[in-house]
This record gives structure tokens, C-alpha cells and sequence, in this order.
């Protein structure tokens, strides 16, 4: 169903009774991410997914949005449809927003779960800054002849090479510079919600040292691994992820 | 071999759509049966037109950054001397001159008469519903109005403008109060569902509204219908409409919406549409051929041709049946109704082009302009050539004007 928040209009998905669940998916991602967990949660919890906006069925931001948008945003639509979350769920890049909303209190849980969430990485947001100066010295140099005629094969091969989802981002390429630029470690330590942190051992985009690091971070965290997945752990095993924040809530 | 342009994209909700109606299954049949030189024609979100023959394949607008790509391609013109030619300007320019057109737009600027228009001016044939027929099919409350005049059955509903939700949302609640929940708010001129909320109490009707104005400035509002079955009958053909088979699409739940027409497929190359109907419909012989006459009066009332797919809906308890829409770029042209129905894709394309052709030498021989000496007769300053002195003597030359004349 639609509901339209700051001028855009949001898909979001609404099932099932009991205790509010809200979850926000990864980047390149949509609410269908959660199907399966949600098919577990659904008969004991109320349950509301939003595809973020320029995923899924939401329309994109006007403008180049910062990662305190995304936030701005959702507490928005909380605030639209009366929704006061018991926990609050954030995969990846939906865990940015929820390490970020949480700490600044722009956003307010009883609970929240961070799914092999993004934001902590040291490493990586070094390369990011990397990635943020070759963009930009990039989007220079092809600009001028002869570069300008192998503007797009240089591009694609730069960033093929970074590994880099900038690329595939498309017309959200500024916003995603914008996002993956914050180190959330100084917000991650100012959570004092009661915080499940799940990770796959086997997450290949956001390796578990990562999680690890937010489990430091984070006062009083729980911490599960699960054995054999990767970054998409919620659907990989949606039964032991449900189970695991069943009993970390009830 | 005859020159080709498929139009497709648009300033639309449903430019997606249009771009793979486009491909599967118009431009892979064309350029199957190798009796044209197809041009893609573009039509990008921002209303930029772009043309090139790589844009035949679907897999180009699959690649992430193909708007970035296009951006720094030539954009076409399009000259309407002697017929319409596709134009790229500049120094290198180049043009080329079609000979018929094949609409594939879905909703805003291009199924909604606004590319008949255009193309009527450019003096091309085109395939598809002419320009009348499909600006009433674009309006769901137009179409509403039309065919209930003649008598055909369509559900309660009210409708008002933007304006007036902003200024008397009183009086516009008035009206919606005298309808029975459940409730279906739509954007009166988009297709695909899109923006449609079934609002099943009161406390939701808000947020539909919301959702529907910010689709569109005119907004209609419907009941439901008790013991639902929903059937759609795509429609060919010109002055004598042939019926396919009448199709139960299954995957509605709430509502059919965007991602149930579209998204639920997921079968490869197989266009929109492609799964989880029955066809033919499993609602008995007899409703069946209710509907299928009341479809083909609908597609005559609304003076389509070429193509059209009409929607209904039944109370399989009372068998009454409504007609919900009319949709005149039915996606994917419903080609798996048609196979389905013994028509290949060749056929289906190849058969609309024919029409397309047949229907725009038929308009050849209707007299649109009149030679008539009422300029002469007009007041002000005359050159006296060609139709002799004029003079106070033969028109009201100083104080008539052409109110006098009449």
C-alpha cells in the first residue's frame, strides 16, 4: 500500500498484530527482503516494512539526500501513520539508519536490531573516501577530450575494479557518496536502546569484524552469529533470524 | 521495405512498461519479419526523443546507466513536411522518413491521445486507437460518463477535481458518503493501478485521497463489488471488433495492482501480463458471451480501432457485469491472450499495421477543408485578388464582423 511522506510517494507493507516491528531494508534493496522473516513475525507482532525512497515501490528523493534525510524521512513517516516502533530493524543500509536515527534520537525504540548492518566499517570508509576523490577527479578528467570519449568504459572499469556499488547506483550515485562517506562509530556509542546485533560469518559486504566492532561499540549489545551465511542472513535463515529476535524481544 | 518508427517511454508512471510493450513482443516480431526498417523512438522521462538502432534491443535500457548514455547522444526532431521524418540535427545531420508509426505508450503524453494528435498533424499512419477514442479511454471518469449514457452498466462512484478537494472537502466528502464501503480511490488518467487504494473504512479514506491527488488532478471514486470476479477481454479490429478470450487475471488480492500486473510474471521474455490468469475465464458459457457483446459495444461507443482491452467486473452471485475502464494500449498487447486464441504475435503486430494503414487511406478520402469566400467578407483591409472588389457594397465591411455573417 502508498502513503505519501515529505511530498513522496512510499510503499510500505503492514501485517499482523501485536508488538510494532518496523524494518528498513539494505541499499539496492526493497521491503520484500524481510518476506520471509516477516512470515515468522507476523502471527505474534505487527509487522511494517517501507521500501526506502528510490527502492522499490517508493519514488526517488528530489535531491541528493545525506544519510540524516534517510532518517528525517522515516521518523516522518512513523509519525504519518501513528507509529510508535517496539523495535526497530535495520539491514545494511537500513542499519545506518537506524545506528544514526537511534544515537541522535531523532528516531525513538524500545528495541533495536541491526542485521549485518553497514556504517562501522574503518577500512572501508577509508576507501569510501577514496572512491568519494576518484569520483569526483574522475567526473574532471573524462570531461575533457580525448578522456571524455572513453568517458563511460573508464567508469565502469574504475569502478568494477573499487567493487563499488556507485555505478549501479544510477541517479542515487551523489546520495550513495553522500551515505557511505560516515563513520557511525561515535553515533553506535552513544545507543543506549537495548541492541540484538545478527551477523552471518560468512557476510562477504559487511565481514563480521564489523559486526564485532559494533558489539564493542555498542553498550550491553547481544551479539549472534549465525554459522554458513552471508550479508542476506534474513533470508538466507529466516526461521533462526525470527527466532533469535523473538526471543531477544518477548 | 517500408520504414517503421516504434514510439515508446514517456512522461508516464508507466514509462517502464511501455519500454518492454515496445520490445516484446512489437520490435522483436517486426524485426522478425523482415519487412521493415525498424527505428526505436525514445521518448525519455524528461519528454527528450532519442533515436538509434541500438535502442532495438531491450537489453540497452536494462543497463544502469543508459539514461547517462543517452544524455550525450543527439537528440531527434521530427519535421512533419510531406509525412513525418525523424531528424537529427547538426552538421553530420541525417533524417529519416516513416512510413507508418507504432504507438507503444502507456498512460500520460502518449496513450492518452496527446501522440495522435501529433501524429494526425504529421499526416502518418498510425497503429492503434485514434486520438478521440483514446483521450476519453485515458479519462476513467470521461469513459464512466460515455458509456452510461449508453446504457452500459458501471459501478456508483463520484469524482472531483484537485481544486475542489483543496477548496470544499466538505462538499467532496458529501458526495463520497453516499457510497458504500468498500471504496476504490483512483487517479482518474493513470493506468497500471497506479495509486489506486481500496479503502475498506473510513479512517482510511485520507490517505487515499492523499495518494490518488498526488498522482493526478481529477480523482474518481468507486464502490466495490460484492462476490467479485474480474475479467478482462482484449479487442481488435476496426468497424467490425474481433474479441479474443475473455481472461480472469488470479493474483489479485487486495487489488491488482502495479506489481500484480507487472512485477509477478517472472517468466522470461514472456512481456507483461504474461501469468497467473485462466484463459478463457472459467465464468460459464453464458456470462461469457455477455460479456464479450458488451465488450465489443464498448469498444464501438468509444470509437475504438485498432486495439483495446476492456475491464469488468462481476457479482458472480447476481451475474451482473460493469465495465470498469478501457484500456487502448493494452501492455504486451496482450499477446498471450491472442496466442492463446490462435493469433501469433506476427500475425497480432502485422494485423494492426495493416489496420493502421486501411484506417488512415480510409481518412484520405473524407473532406477535411472547405473553400469558402467568408475571409472576403470579414471587415478590414482586403487585396480585392481572387474573389473580385470587396466593399461595403457586398459585407458588413465597417461594423459587421463575423457574427454579421452568420
Amino acid at each position: 500500500m502508498h502513503c505519501i511522506v515529505d511530498g513522496l510517494a512510499v510503499e510500505y507493507e503492514d501485517i499482523g498484530t501485536g508488538k510494532t516491528v518496523v524494518m528498513l531494508h539494505g541499499w539496492k534493496n526493497n521491503l520484500h527482503t524481510f518476506d520471509a522473516v516477516t512470515l515468522q513475525l507476523s502471527n505474534s507482532f505487527r509487522v511494517i516494512r517501507i521500501d526506502l525512497p528510490g527502492f522499490g515501490g517508493s519514488e526517488p528523493p528530489p535531491a541528493d539526500w545525506k544519510l540524516d534525510d534517510y532518517v528525517g524521512f522515516v521518523k516522518d513517516f512513523l509519525a504519518k501513520l501513528d507509529i510508535r516502533p517496539d523495535i526497530l530493524v535495520g539491514h545494511s543500509f537500513g542499519g545506518r539508519i537506524t545506528i544514526k536515527g537511534i544515537a541522535t534520537k531523532v528516531l525513538t525504540a524500545k528495541n533495536i536490531v541491526l542485521i549485518s548492518s553497514a556504517g562501522v566499517a574503518r577500512r572501508k570508509t577509508f576507501k569510501n573516501s577514496i572512491l568519494a576523490v576518484l569520483a569526483k577527479i574522475g567526473r574532471v578528467v573524462t570531461a575533457i577530450p580525448p578522456a571524455s570519449l572513453w568517458k563511460q568504459e573508464i567508469r565502469r572499469k574504475l569502478y568494477e575494479a573499487i567493487g563499488s556499488d556507485y555505478f549501479r547506483a544510477g541517479a542515487l550515485s551523489q546520495t550513495f557518496l553522500n551515505i557511505i562517506k560516515e563513520d557511525l562509530g561515535s553515533f553506535a556509542k552513544d545507543i543506549s536502546v537495548p541492541t540484538l546485533i545478527i551477523w552471518g560469518d560468512e557476510d562477504d559486504t559487511t565481514p563480521i569484524h564489523e559486526g564485532k566492532r559494533l558489539h564493542q561499540l555498542i553498550r550491553g549489545s547481544k551479539f549472534q552469529v549465525i554459522k554458513g551465511s552471508g550479508h542476506f542472513v534474513h533470508q538466507e535463515e529466516p526461521s533462526k533470524v525470527a527466532g533469535i529476535i523473538r526471543e531477544f524481544v518477548l | 521495405m517500408k520504414t517503421i518508427a516504434v514510439i515508446f517511454g514517456g512522461r508516464s508512471v508507466e514509462h517502464d512498461v511501455s519500454i518492454i510493450t515496445a520490445h516484446i513482443p512489437i520490435i522483436e516480431t517486426l524485426i522478425a519479419s523482415q519487412k521493415f526498417d525498424v527505428w526505436p523512438v525514445y521518448i525519455a522521462k524528461d519528454g527528450s526523443w532519442y533515436s538509434g538502432k541500438k535502442m532495438n534491443e531491450l537489453a540497452f535500457f536494462k543497463q544502469p546507466d543508459f539514461e547517462e548514455q543517452l544524455a550525450r547522444e543527439k537528440k531527434i526532431q521530427l519535421s512533419f513536411d510531406k509525412g513525418l521524418s525523424l531528424v537529427w540535427p547538426g552538421l553530420m545531420s541525417k533524417s529519416v522518413h516513416i512510413d507508418v508509426v507504432f504507438p507503444s505508450m502507456h498512460g500520460t503524453f502518449g496513450e492518452d491521445g496527446s501522440l495522435m494528435g501529433l501524429l494526425r498533424m504529421a499526416g502518418v499512419p498510425f497503429v492503434g486507437c485514434d486520438m478521440t477514442a483514446s483521450a476519453v479511454a485515458m479519462d476513467k471518469v470521461l469513459t464512466k460518463q460515455v458509456l452510461a449514457q449508453e446504457g452500459i452498466p458501471v459501478v456508483p462512484s463520484a469524482w472531483f477535481t484537485k481544486r475542489e478537494w483543496l477548496d470544499e472537502s466538505a462538499q467532496v466528502r458529501g458526495r463520497i458518503s453516499k457510497l458504500k464501503l468498500p471504496l476504490f480511490v483512483k487517479p482518474a488518467h493513470l493506468g497500471s493501478s497506479i495509486g489506486i487504494t481500496k479503502v475498506k473504512k473510513q479512517s482510511e479514506l485520507q490517505n487515499a485521497l492523499e495518494v490518488a491527488i498526488h498522482y493526478d488532478d481529477k480523482i474518481l471514486v468507486e464502490e466495490g463489488v460484492e462476490n467479485l470476479i474480474e475479467v478482462t477481454l482484449p479487442i481488435m479490429g476496426d468497424d467490425i471488433p474481433r474479441a479474443a478470450l475473455v481472461e480472469r487475471p488470479l493474483n489479485r488480492a487486495e487489488l491488482f495492482d502495479f506489481n500484480g500486473k507487472y512485477m509477478s510474471g517472472g517468466k522470461k521474455g514472456g512481456g507483461a501480463n504474461s501469468a497467473y490468469s485462466v484463459i478463457p475465464a472459467d465464468i460459464g458459457e453464458k456470462l461469457t458471451r455477455h460479456v464479450i457483446e458488451m465488450g465489443k459495444k464498448v469498444y464501438r461507443i468509444l470509437g475504438c480501432s485498432g486495439i483495446a482491452r476492456v475491464d469488468f467486473l462481476i457479482n458472480s452471485i447476481t451475474k451482473k457485469v460493469y465495465v470498469i475502464e478501457v484500456n487502448t494500449m493494452p501492455g504486451s498487447l496482450y499477446h498471450h491472450n491472442w496466442k492463446k486464441d490462435g493469433v501469433s504475435n506476427m500475425e497480432l503486430v502485422l494485423g494492426l499495421i495493416k489496420m493502421a494503414e486501411d484506417r488512415f487511406n480510409a481518412q484520405k478520402s473524407t473532406n477535411y477543408t472547405f473553400r469558402s469566400d467568408i475571409l472576403n467578407k470579414v471587415g478590414g483591409p482586403s487585396t480585392g485578388a481572387d474573389h473580385g472588389p470587396v466593399g461595403p457594397s457586398t459585407g458588413p465591411a465597417t461594423t459587421g464582423g463575423p457574427k454579421a455573417l452568420l
